[in-house]
């Protein structure tokens, strides 16, 4: 079972190394980086507060290798909503279903330590295969926000997923009988 | 800014600090209307709270981070309408009104959200706008619908009224491309009502 542990200062090299086009970089880190990722930036993006924030690195608990990278942020206490974002296989581990066990494992802290009652994410249309991760989550496809995201003279479309409290219990559930 | 809006005697003006007695005593006037809906309709408690949104206003519109205008019937404010961009330049805005329950159903809102997407694809080039609110909230929602507005998703339980329910709330999207053939849609359907 793979772990998540706090992403810091040492990780970042490995990082920047993963995201290696601007293009990725948009698709991994959102609007709010420019290409390349530099150390300033990542220093940032830790700095960002919303209670109960988390940015993790997930390490394969064999090998003791950083296979993945994943942040819980954007915790909306009043509504209790937190949202699933900058989420990354390392290019070499992928195919491997640690995407999945790694978004479980973000999502199950959200539920059980921070008691969320809705967990979000935003993934761009084109990205099959983090959506299908998504899907056997068990987060489902809530809208399309056509053309919301500029890269270069291209627009780009993101659909909002989400997976609520009661259906992660429901499916807990089924998984323990 | 002042933006005249055809056919309803209405003009939109952009708020200012000057304007905080007046919209403190609509939102009072309108607190039960709004109070299902708008947080602030809970939180707006003396002058002086509405002050602080308005000094906030007039620094995103010294910034260039957004435009919230006053409804204005004559001297009498009778609502609002902001439009706020997103963040990080991409031409997306997100529309935001609301109208005192004295000047509900004539069709003001509508006609003064078409001038203002006027404004935003045509003066400002905007690629996209975009209308979020409560699934519950017909007379919201009826906005977009009638602007021709594509209803993109439903995001379930993520938002809360005052009383602490969970609700879905609706985001409509609408881009530059589509508004010409829209605005003639809307611009004839809301004239037939007007006078119907």
């Amino acid at each position: 079972m793979i772990t998540l542990q706090p992403f810091t200062k040492e990780d970042y090299a490995q990082l920047m190394e993963w995201v290696d086009n601007p293009a990725f970089l948009l698709q991994w880190g959102g609007p709010r980086f420019t290409f390349p990722l530099d150390e300033r930036q990542l220093d940032d993006y830790l700095s960002w507060e919303s209670p109960g924030r988390q940015v993790w690195k997930a390490v394969d608990p064999t090998s003791g290798r950083t296979v993945g990278h994943i942040e819980l942020g954007n915790i909306d206490p009043r509504n209790r909503i937190g949202t699933i974002a900058r989420v990354m296989i390392s290019p070499d581990a992928r195919g491997k279903g640690w995407g999945e066990q790694m978004v479980r494992e973000a999502v199950r802290y959200g539920f059980e330590t921070l008691h969320l009652h809705r967990i979000e994410l935003r993934v761009f249309d084109f990205n099959n295969a983090a959506i299908r991760c998504y899907e056997k989550v068990g987060f489902q496809k809530e809208g399309l926000l056509r053309e919301c995201r500029r890269f270069g003279d291209e627009y780009w479309s993101l659909w909002v997923m989400s997976l609520l409290r009661p259906e992660w219990l429901k499916q807990k559930q089924e998984e323990g009988e | 800014m002042r933006l005249a809006v055809d056919g309803t005697g209405v003009e939109l003006r952009w708020l200012d600090k000057s304007d905080a007695e007046a919209l403190f005593q609509l939102v009072v006037a309108n607190r039960e209307h709004l109070l299902p809906w708008l947080a602030f309709a809970k939180t707006t408690r003396q002058v002086e709270d509405t002050m602080r949104f308005l000094e906030e206003v007039q620094e995103r519109h010294e910034q260039g981070l957004g435009m919230h205008f006053g409804i204005w019937m004559g001297e009498e404010l009778i609502g609002t309408l902001g439009a706020i961009p997103d963040r990080y330049g991409y031409g997306s805005y997100e529309i935001g009104y609301w109208i005192a329950k004295a000047y509900e159903g004539k069709g003001i809102v509508t006609r003064c959200v078409i001038r203002l997407l006027d404004h935003l694809f045509e003066e400002k080039q905007v690629h996209r706008a975009e209308i979020r609110c409560h699934a519950d909230n017909a007379r919201s929602r009826a906005i977009p619908d009638r602007l021709g507005f594509r209803l993109e998703g439903c995001l379930k339980q993520a938002s809360r009224t005052s009383d602490r329910e969970y609700g879905d709330q609706l985001i409509f999207g609408l881009l530059r491309t589509e508004w010409a053939a829209a605005r003639a849609h809307a611009t004839a359907s809301a004239g037939s009502e007007l006078s119907g």
